[in-house]
């Protein structure tokens, strides 16, 4: 157990919630607090936090939140062992509610495709599910300890773009700031001998689109019945390569029009050898062997007739890309066999973000795939005229609903230690940021200062709208204040 | 600030121009109530029809009556009694005027349209593009924008999401008359995507249907669009009700098939989700299978008696994406119905159905369920697992046979996004002459009964939210906040979607 440090000068208020939580509850041990302060690719400056708490559970949340509403103290809430977007950093000084300890699965329905489970469940916990013949709805490779919640809750891209898999979460179990428990879709009837808990709109408003993309500045969810899906029975990927992206749109929209296909992504070969490779020096040899970009599609076939499926789908595979003349390939390099099964699950050990250097920095948005390649120019051309070298750049291409959009991502990478590096990449996100931002990048889930600026002061209306909503919910703003326009 | 009738008139006139108000009493009893038998009951003349023909028109007028205190209602096909006038000098906002498809994106599968594009004018257009939406059960002439927030639901939900997922971005008119645009229309005129930036405020437009203009007026939005392998012109020919369908042979399949019980029907339900296949999948009362196909009451009534000894239908469409597809999914379907204890109905014995299910795909057969009676009405909806609706549904048809056995009920079972959850209807048919109280009782009391063993209702608009409310957490009290908020002056027809006060007498 961790103990306040002796002789610390704890506030009249610290105290009282003390005596409510628990005597030894509230760790405000200086290093400890340093790492909630912080996170791995964030140019926004640090925040100290003034106490965390690893909440155990929903009571103990709702004590806390009437407290701190009382007396008008700020709230971040945090899920995952890892961050990486600023979301987590204290702006002003608060109190971290730790939720990672809140890791139960309560329930997996393999009837009805899905798991109900707390926020601190983690995708490697999660992926155990496959153990119930069930998969889990993937982001690209998330590190193992990654909350899942959280990555629904940001609209993290999936990697499977079918309709029916967008938007994972079904309801969700939410402490309002007030302490109060708001319940969503039919998880409003709890208890109910006619429910399941698994219908995402109403009562009344679609409450879980209100919460999602909110950064937790409007109450904290504990827990959430999410969408699971049945693991394939069959499955074989293919590859369609190419050095020039361009080469590969027209193909990736017509393969998504024709409905086929589970997983599908683009990937540069920088960002598939940092997810397959775990030793730079051979990443270098194998890069030489492989195009610039990388479009993977998987075939899978379910319980019945699974490689009829496989079939019927391979043959119309090919017979949709012949008029581009692609032969779509089972190879790549070598590498082809830990693709699927990398895909598939959370990324263990050291996260493949950080392989290359000790931070990075994502910039992502949303777009349609017609104009990646504009975007790429963009990027290449603006990180090369500020001395980052454009095969350092990472990308990733998630087609999402059938290609009616994508989601596109760029990384870069630095050692924090190194400050000409530092100020490079620096550079390079914020001049890149106003410049896509300028080309209709839609940056749907700003992160950080610069983003957030940009997206909510050229829409004053939209700002002033998500204020009267925050004002109802969160009316002495104690949630994540700072973050968005709030 | 006050004005009289004639001074408000002159306002609103000023906006639109002399032709495109009026308040002359013929007009407004047109106005007076809409298509829904039950819409009878709340009959009332509203003040001024107005028709705007840009987003700056609606602007002044939603200005005009926040300084003047007046309420005004944004229609779309004038169907739900929602439409309908509840306060003297209701400003009905008409959108005919505002008809046009601005765009069809081909690629990303996506079409901006202005209020009042009618789902068949949509579909029409999206076909010649290799691009379509399904017609709700309202019908192809109802407003693609209105029936996207009010409800959205439609007979491919197994395959196509409820609408609720498919608005993209928006613009939308608060009712203070600021203009608020959602998702990459935000700081753009790109619409094709409709989350964020940050907290999604679509989630304030709709929840399982939509607040019916209590919150503002949207005169823009993006809708997706699905690939199309059809014929590009919609292949029909003849009158209502002798309408026939000319899809080519392999590229629409019907299927259906009967069941020893429900539970072997819905554990079918359940395996054809998980394995992915087919356009269209519902289980349906023989009451609900019979009434599209019959072209009078008395055929109706036939078809019913011939189907005596069944009590539902599964009912499962195949479209061609490819033919390996068809052939992949038919051999499955097969499988599935076999190991559920299941029997196809042979083609010969249901031919008129044949005939007469293509039409859902562009005009539905709202009007051929109005049919045998005259009256129709949704008398319970919920959503929940498939199983929880089975529970629900044997539960609510005793109580219907037990008391109100004259009211003639079916019902359809449709799994929802690949049978994550499930949607279920059961209805009524009356006489709307002899009937129309008994059936607006047996509607309350269901209502009712929902709240006190906490069923989840789909249907829930204005007062149904404060009866509900206690029962679900107590949401209402929030909606109520966020009703004051955004519409200070309660005049974006209230009493939607929350009566929050009651000012005007």
């Amino acid at each position: 157990m961790l103990e306040i440090i002796e002789g610390e000068k704890m506030s009249k208020e610290i105290m009282e919630l003390e005596n409510i939580i628990g005597k030894g509850r509230i760790i405000q041990t200086p290093n400890i607090l340093k790492l909630y302060s912080i996170d791995k690719s964030n140019f926004d400056p640090e925040g100290m936090p003034i106490g965390i708490i690893k909440v155990k559970n929903t009571i103990e949340i709702q004590k806390i939140m009437k407290f701190s509403n009382k007396n008008k103290i700020s709230i971040t809430p945090c899920s995952s062992g890892v961050h990486f977007y600023g979301r987590t950093i204290p702006t002003k000084r608060s109190i971290v509610i730790d939720l990672s300890e809140m890791n139960n699965i309560i329930k997996i329905d393999e009837r009805n495709k899905n798991a109900t489970i707390e926020s601190g469940v983690s995708f490697l916990q999660l992926e155990n599910v496959k153990d119930n013949g069930l998969l889990p709805l993937f982001p690209l490779c998330p590190p193992e300890n990654k909350s899942v919640l959280t990555s629904y809750l940001e609209r993290e891209p999936i990697l499977v773009p079918k309709l029916e898999y967008y938007e994972p979460i079904l309801t969700m179990e939410v402490i309002l700031p007030t302490g109060e428990i708001l319940r969503t879709g039919s998880a409003a009837v709890m208890p109910s001998k006619f429910a399941e808990y698994v219908v995402p709109f109403g009562p009344g408003l679609n409450w879980n689109q209100i919460f999602q993309g909110a950064q937790g500045t409007l109450g904290i969810i504990t827990s959430a019945t999410i969408k699971i899906e049945y693991l394939p029975k069959q499955d074989i990927t293919y590859f369609i390569t190419s050095d020039d992206l361009e080469d590969l749109i027209e193909p990736l929209y017509m393969i998504q029009r024709s409905l086929l296909g589970y997983e599908c992504l683009l990937l540069n070969d920088l960002n598939l050898l940092m997810i397959l490779e775990s030793n730079k020096s051979e990443n270098k040899s194998i890069r030489q062997k492989i195009p610039r970009w990388i479009l993977i599609i998987c075939l899978s076939g379910g319980d019945k007739l699974p490689g009829e499926k496989i079939k019927q789908e391979e043959e119309d595979l090919k017979d949709c890309l012949k008029e581009f003349k692609i032969k779509p390939s089972m190879t790549l390099g070598g590498l082809e066999k830990r693709i699927l099964s990398t895909l598939r699950q959370a990324y263990k050990g050291q996260y493949w973000k950080l392989k290359l250097r000790e931070n990075f920095q994502d910039i992502f948005f949303i777009t349609t795939l017609d104009k990646v390649s504009t975007y790429v120019k963009i990027v290449d051309e603006i990180s090369s005229h500020l001395n980052y070298p454009s095969d350092e750049i990472g990308c990733y291409i998630q087609p999402l609903v059938r290609a009616g959009a994508c989601h596109i991502e760029f990384t870069f990478f630095y050692d924090s230690s190194n400050d000409k590096q530092t100020q490079i990449v620096r550079n390079a996100y914020e001049k890149l940021i106003k410049r896509l931002f300028d080309a209709g990048a839609f940056f749907s889930r700003p992160y950080g200062s610069i983003q957030t600026n940009f997206t909510y002061q050229n829409n004053p209306i939209y700002s002033k709208v998500l204020k009267d909503i925050k004002e109802i919910f969160d009316p002495n703003n104690i949630m994540n204040p700072g973050k968005l326009c709030f | 600030m006050s004005v009289n009738h004639q001074g408000l008139y002159e306002l609103l006139k000023e906006t639109v121009g002399p032709e495109y108000i009026s308040d002359d009493p013929p007009v407004l009893e047109a106005y007076s109530r809409t298509g829904w038998v039950l819409g009878k009951l709340k009959k009332k003349r509203p003040g001024f029809i107005i028709l705007p023909g840009s987003v700056e028109d609606v602007q002044v007028i939603v200005r005009t009556a926040n300084k003047y205190n007046v309420p005004f209602i944004p229609i779309g096909s004038f169907l739900h009694w929602s439409c309908q006038a509840t306060y003297p000098e209701t400003i009905i906002i008409d959108f005919k005027r505002m008809d046009k498809i601005l765009k069809i994106d081909e690629k990303n599968k996506y079409a901006l349209i202005e209020p009042f594009v009618t789902y068949s004018q949509l579909q029409a257009e999206g076909m010649k593009k290799g691009l379509w939406l399904p017609v709700p059960s309202s019908g192809g002439n109802t407003s693609v924008l209105a029936n996207h927030l009010f409800c959205g639901s439609h007979f491919a939900m197994h395959r196509i999401p409820y609408y609720a997922r498919a608005i993209l971005g928006v613009e939308w008119v608060l009712p203070t008359g600021e203009i608020l645009k959602l998702g990459s229309a935000a700081y753009g005129d790109d619409y094709f995507w409709g989350e964020g930036p940050g907290p999604d405020l679509k989630g304030l437009m709709r929840g399982y249907i939509g607040v019916l203009g209590g919150l503002g007026v949207v005169t823009k939005m993006a809708v997706r669009l699905y690939p199309w392998t059809g014929p590009e012109i919609f292949p029909c020919r003849g009158v209502y009700p002798e309408k026939i369908f000319d899809f080519p042979k392999d590229f629409v399949k019907l299927y259906l098939a009967i069941f020893p019980n429900t539970e072997d029907a819905v554990n079918a339900i359940y395996e054809i989700c998980k394995a992915e296949i087919g356009m269209s999948l519902h289980l349906v009362s023989t009451a609900m299978a019979m009434a599209p196909m019959a072209k009078s009451k008395k055929e109706f009534i036939r078809l019913c008696k011939g189907f005596k000894k069944i009590p539902e239908f599964l009912l499962f469409m195949s479209f061609r994406t490819s033919p390996k597809v068809m052939a992949f999914e038919e051999k499955v379907l097969q499988n599935i119905v076999s190991e559920n204890k299941g029997t196809f109905i042979p083609d010969e014995m249901v031919s008129s159905m044949h005939e007469s299910i293509p039409e859902t795909l562009r005009s539905s057969v709202s009007m051929r369920i109005v049919n045998p009676t005259g009256g129709y009405d949704v008398f319970r909806s919920w959503a929940e697992s498939l199983d929880k609706l089975l529970d629900q549904l044997k539960q609510a048809k005793k109580f219907l046979i037990e008391k109100f056995e004259d009211l003639i009920h079916f019902y359809y079972l449709i799994p929802l996004e690949l049978g994550h959850y499930g949607h279920i209807e059961l209805s009524i048919l009356y006489d709307p002459l002899t009937q129309l109280k008994k059936a607006l009782e047996c509607q309350n009391i269901g209502l009712k009964q929902d709240a006190d063993q906490k069923m989840y209702v789909t249907g829930s608009a204005g007062p149904a939210h404060v009866l509900l409310g206690p029962a679900y957490g107590n949401y209402h009290l929030l909606l109520k906040e966020i009703k004051k908020k955004i519409d200070p002056n309660n005049v974006s027809n209230p009493p939607y979607p929350i009566d929050v006060r009651d000012n005007r007498g």
